[in-house]
């Protein structure tokens, strides 16, 4: 899942000049590991099960098979937007919501939204 | 010590009390306290874990939904028929939801009372009878008005663009103390400033002996001779903090605060719900829409209390109208486009203004028991409160505009910004119910207070009709849908239910 969680982030936060650094990813796929652990199975079902919709179907929108991680960064970007634009928008939703909820968190992008209000202490959350 | 781990003890554990409380929330601990200072010997068991709020204060939104919300945030109701899936969000922790609360405060008005009164067989719940009751939880919890310089700017303009098209909006009542406007009441308050039951009423019973048990996962309400005897249940130190050795605590009297999904389920585990058949029936969510809107200009609405105003002008419509905010990561999710076209609408993030509508709904949910731990819950919205979904989404799409906003980003999935021109040529009143972005964080009626034991699951003191020496204090026993946040109707019910116990 990790692979294809971190394709549609890498597509998902690019801006001009390419996808967020590695390291950004990094930290966002640990972040997201814990925040699946804790959301109890019925979330992680519907999570997993939006990812692997939009991991097979969103390459169909521009003609491209097998999966969203196979394709190159501006490919992914294409077929999601695609995706997102059409009657099967629902999985990409998902999938962004949950990826946006973590990832605008990370310090640096507060800075680059200018978002001061929620104060970013990076914590260890206790058991 | 007051607070013991349930997930630090080893093999298993029998206590005995007076009363023992199941949940530590709002309801649960309104009860603990007054309990507790009448001199009974309490025990409070909680299913979460206890995050003290020099903790909470600290961490970011989405560690506090991870450390603090039920399912870190994704609790659904499955909607049915033409209804959305909502997020039904509720905590799962010390305080319970009362330590996510924007700190809203309403008092029950007037005219749902009468419903009460009059169709549902509750003469006492007058206006004078509950006003003593009201004003004790209001000082307890210090409830005040939300100052006009504590207002965001996002807030700001929506009042502005309201009072030119002739809407009046009123100051918002909080339980709060020495607010600084940080906009993270939802998400653990940063100066303590929010006054929730953890800070307020569970202190209290703690000074007075009560014990509180976290990571305690009570199963059922045990009985001897047709009362209540105790309850039993599960330390959650089982692997990845799952359920492990079974608990037993005896006690003269149950309390169940558990929160209108979770109590329900206890209560049918509990054989309780057969004369009725009401258990679980008549879940009312107030189902709630936010609308956000661009402006040109920096609103930074993150900048002063989360909220501040609101209005009932459309009460009649069944409508109340509410300032909130979102933490980044949400308005980011709204914004639409992947890549540089996401990012880029990302960064005008603080140019963003947020207004929240909520409907006073007929109710249509039901909580079910599921294989696993938590209820199924479905939701049908009744026809005419899903009319007032797109009244609300055009009177608020207009206030913004009228407040000078370029565009509106509507509740419908996939829908993008919104210009007044493309408003008009919107058939949002077609807009299925499963495009909805839909979410509630007011639980009621599910085990509902009642005159009849054959049309309610509790009696007016909220003792269960059919298990003598159980009571209900918790949202599920609010009789219908109030059309305003709930807690200090809950807290006050709690505190009309204990002064009674204590008596008893
Ligand atoms: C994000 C959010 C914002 C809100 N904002 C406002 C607001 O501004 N104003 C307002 O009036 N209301 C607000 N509310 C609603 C308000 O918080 C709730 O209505 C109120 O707290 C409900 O009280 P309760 O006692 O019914 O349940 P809760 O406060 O939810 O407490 C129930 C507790 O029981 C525990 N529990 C459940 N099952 C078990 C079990 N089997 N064993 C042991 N423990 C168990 C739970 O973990 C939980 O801690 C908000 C709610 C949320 C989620």
């Amino acid at each position: 899942m990790n692979r294809h969680l971190r394709a549609f982030a890498e597509a998902l936060f690019s801006t001009e000049a390419g996808p967020p650094p590695a390291a950004r990813i990094d930290w966002l796929m640990v972040e997201m590991d814990d925040y699946l652990l804790r959301a109890g199975p019925a979330a992680r079902f519907i999570f997993g099960l939006s990812l692997w919709v939009v991991t097979l179907l969103s390459p169909v929108f521009i003609r491209r098979l097998p999966t969203l991680a196979s394709l190159d960064v501006p490919e992914r970007i294409d077929a999601l937007t695609r995706m997102e634009e059409s009657f099967a928008s629902a999985p990409v939703l998902a999938v962004k919501a949950f990826l946006c909820v973590v990832y605008y968190e990370h310090p640096d992008v507060q800075r680059e939204v200018g978002h001061v209000g929620h104060a970013t202490f990076p914590m260890e959350l206790k058991s | 010590m007051s607070f013991h781990d349930g997930a630090a003890h080893f093999g298993p554990l029998t206590l005995e009390a007076d009363v023992v409380i199941v949940g530590s929330g709002a309801g649960g601990s309104v009860t603990a306290a007054v309990l507790a200072e009448a001199g009974k010997r309490v025990i409070v068991l909680e299913e979460g874990r206890h995050v003290p709020q020099a903790e909470y204060g600290k961490l970011t939104p989405s560690q506090q939904m991870r450390a603090m919300w039920r399912d870190a945030g994704l609790t659904f109701a499955i909607g049915v028929g033409d209804s959305p899936m909502i997020n039904v969000m509720m905590g799962k922790c010390v305080g319970g939801s009362s330590a996510l609360t924007g700190g809203v405060c309403f008092r029950t008005p007037g005219h749902v009372l009468k419903t009460w009164r009059e169709e549902r067989g509750l003469p006492m719940f007058t206006e004078e009878h509950l006003a003593p009751f009201f004003e004790e939880v209001e000082q307890a919890v210090h409830v005040e008005e939300v100052p006009a310089h504590l207002r965001s700017r996002s807030t700001v303009l929506f009042n502005e663009g309201a009072t030119k098209l002739g809407h009046a909006f009123k100051p918002i009542r909080r339980n709060t103390h020495g607010c600084e406007g940080n906009s993270k009441c939802n998400f653990g308050c940063p100066k303590a400033a929010k006054r929730s039951v953890d800070l307020s009423w569970l202190p209290r019973a703690t000074a007075k002996g009560a014990q509180v048990w976290t990571h305690c996962l009570v199963e059922r309400v045990t009985h001897q001779d047709g009362r209540a005897n105790g309850v039993v249940g599960r330390l959650l130190n089982g692997d990845d903090g799952g359920p492990g050795t079974s608990f037993t605590v005896y006690a003269k009297r149950v309390v169940l605060a558990a929160g209108a999904y979770h109590t329900p389920l206890l209560a049918q585990a509990s054989g309780l719900g057969r004369t009725s058949g009401q258990v679980g029936k008549n879940l009312t969510l107030h189902p709630a829409f936010r609308v956000m809107a661009r402006f040109d200009e920096q609103v930074e609405g993150w900048r002063g209390a989360l909220q501040s105003m609101y209005s009932d002008d459309w009460e009649h419509d069944g409508i109340t109208m509410t300032s909130m905010f979102l933490p980044p990561g949400v308005l980011a999710a709204t914004m639409p486009g992947i890549g540089p076209r996401h990012v880029a609408r990302a960064r005008q993030m603080a140019q963003l203004g947020v207004f929240g509508g909520m409907v006073h709904d007929e109710g249509g949910g039901v909580v079910r028991r599921s294989p696993g731990r938590e209820p199924l819950v479905t939701y049908e919205l009744h026809r005419k409160d899903k009319a007032a979904v797109p009244r609300l989404m055009r009177l608020m799409a207009d206030i913004w505009f009228a407040a000078g906003a370029k565009e509106v980003f509507l509740p419908v999935l996939g829908l993008g910004g919104v210009t007044p021109d493309r408003l008009r040529t919107l058939d949002l009143e077609h807009v299925k119910g499963r495009d909805l972005e839909c979410s509630s964080q007011h639980p009621l009626g599910t085990t509902r207070m009642g005159s009849a034991k054959e049309t309610s699951v509790v009696d007016p003191y909220g003792e269960c009709w059919e298990l003598p020496g159980c009571t209900i204090v918790d949202g599920s026993v609010v009789p219908t849908s109030l059309g305003v946040n709930p807690q200090l109707t809950i807290m006050t019910m709690a505190l009309r239910i204990a002064r009674h116990l204590a008596q008893a």
